[in-house]
């Protein structure tokens, strides 16, 4: 896709974000449900095939656009950007671990013909939130692979066309000897545990699942999954969580903005002195923010570029404490930047009701800390850096 | 609008001897626009839409009046 291309589709997300997905995300958020507005949009645009090459019916988008688009659906509704980043990390996961395996190609096709919707099952009851953990184990005797898994977050679970499961490669494997399963929804009975009733991102409709899965013996993804989360999941999911938080904590800023508008006139016309300090602090941590990402993605993408798939993936390093850095900074910073807009805006942005309301960013913005624990990544990362950062 | 102009920027009445005078070329500075903008909202009483603030809209008498015309006809 030409940089033209890519301007003009970021502008029509924005305006259809604008007229379908903003004026729903008070319910999304308040009733906890799904925002289908915002799947229609991306199947519209053909979002759910982004990243494919584009003569598999794909966009052929990159990191940096791909995070364009997050923070885009971002700004309108937290949940609606949430899912289209752990799709998108999902399927960039599939692409990379199937290389030329002709029954991945494909299921590939198909996913960027029907616009399928891949949900993540990583996440398993027993084993803390580490994703290169599974007790979960896909015995592959015959033809068919049968096997239980019990999840205690599965994200769009019951509105998924296709689930991503991480499981051990056999009954007598390591723990992080793991594979990823490709499962349509017809091949995993679902069994919902409990309830999504959390204090942000409630539209990602998220509660503990337990699953049946049985599929054919080859939609086991020939790449080891350490190889996948390495260079693929962990990598593209912090980048794209990080854009979709940066377009949440973008969104308070121009709420802020407004409301310092309006207190400017006034001051103005008062012939006091007008303008905020706070805005331009807010500004410049978003500014920072806005780097960060920035910067990641332009490293990320070359290093994308030079492993296409697994079977390359000796000859680049891979970005595992980067990536765990923009995550926990990214996190932190969102947030923060969100709050000091609601003490710029004051009461109307700790209203629910007021169209200056940042009450739901501020709940969405939380979630960043919690989903893939900051302690968890530091304690992770300050491992990985006694010998350099990036195994 | 000439005198609003006048009374919130650093440009002397006078100094804009038509509505299609470059108004930056006359020394109008981004922190008057500022002021312009401000003053204009409150005197009309409208709020102008992101997409229309920009360096050319702050370019003549008449950019600006246009503007103002459109906001307040569409009710903003």
């Amino acid at each position: 896709m030409t940089d033209s291309a890519q301007t003009e589709l970021i502008a029509k997300l924005a305006a259809l974000c604008d007229e379908k997905v903003a004026p729903a995300a008070r319910d999304v958020d308040k009733n906890s449900r799904f925002p289908a507005e915002a799947i229609e949009v991306m199947r519209e645009l053909r979002l759910l095939s982004a990243s494919l090459p584009e003569e598999i019916g794909g966009l052929g988008l990159k990191p940096p656009a791909l995070a364009e688009i997050a923070s885009t659906i971002g700004r309108r509704c937290s949940s609606s950007a949430m899912v289209f980043a752990m799709h998108e990390a999902q399927l960039e996961s599939l692409r990379f671990g199937a290389a030329d395996n002709p029954h991945f190609a494909a299921i590939l096709r198909e996913i960027a013909e029907k616009q399928l919707l891949i949900a993540s099952v990583t996440s398993e009851a027993g084993i803390g939130g580490n994703i290169r953990a599974s007790q979960a184990a896909a015995e592959a005797g015959g033809e068919r692979v049968v096997f239980e898994k019990q999840s205690p977050t599965l994200s769009y679970g019951e509105y998924c066309d296709a689930f991503l499961i991480t499981a051990r490669r056999s009954g007598d494997a390591q723990e992080s000897d793991q594979v990823l399963v490709w499962a349509k929804r017809d091949e995993v009975k679902l069994e919902k545990l409990g309830e999504w009733d959390m204090m942000g991102m409630r539209g990602t409709c998220s509660p503990p699942f337990k699953l049946e899965v049985d599929v054919p013996a080859e939609n086991l993804v020939d790449a080891p999954f350490g190889t996948i989360a390495a260079h693929r999941m962990v990598p593209w999911s912090h980048l794209l969580w990080a854009s979709c938080w940066e377009g949440v904590a973008s969104s308070t800023f121009d709420l802020a903005t407004k409301a310092s508008r309006k207190k400017a006139r006034k001051n103005l016309a008062e012939g006091k002195e007008f303008g905020d300090p706070r805005l331009t602090d807010a500004f410049s941590e978003l500014q920072a923010l806005r780097a960060i990402i920035y910067e990641f993605g332009r490293v990320y993408a070359s290093q994308a570029e030079a492993a296409t798939d697994w079977t390359k993936a000796d000859e680049v390093k891979v970005l595992t404490a980067d990536a765990m850095s923009l995550k926990i900074n990214a996190s932190m910073m969102s947030s923060s930047v969100a709050e000091q807009c609601l003490e710029i805006i004051g009461m109307p942005g700790y209203s629910e009701a007021s169209p200056l309301s940042v009450t739901r960013q501020i709940r969405d913005l939380m979630a960043g800390r919690m989903m893939v624990s900051n302690e968890r990544l530091r304690q992770t990362s300050g491992q990985l850096l006694l010998v350099g950062g990036d195994l | 609008m000439r005198d609003l102009i006048v009374e919130n920027s650093s440009l002397e009445a006078g100094t804009i001897d038509s509505d299609s005078a470059d108004l930056f070329a006359a020394g109008l500075s981004s922190l008057d626009c500022v002021r312009i903008l401000l003053a204009i909202e409150d005197e009309f009483d409208i709020e102008l839409p992101e997409d229309v603030i920009n360096r050319e809209l702050f370019s003549t008498v008449e950019k600006l009046s246009a503007a103002v015309t459109n906001a307040v006809g569409s009710g903003v």
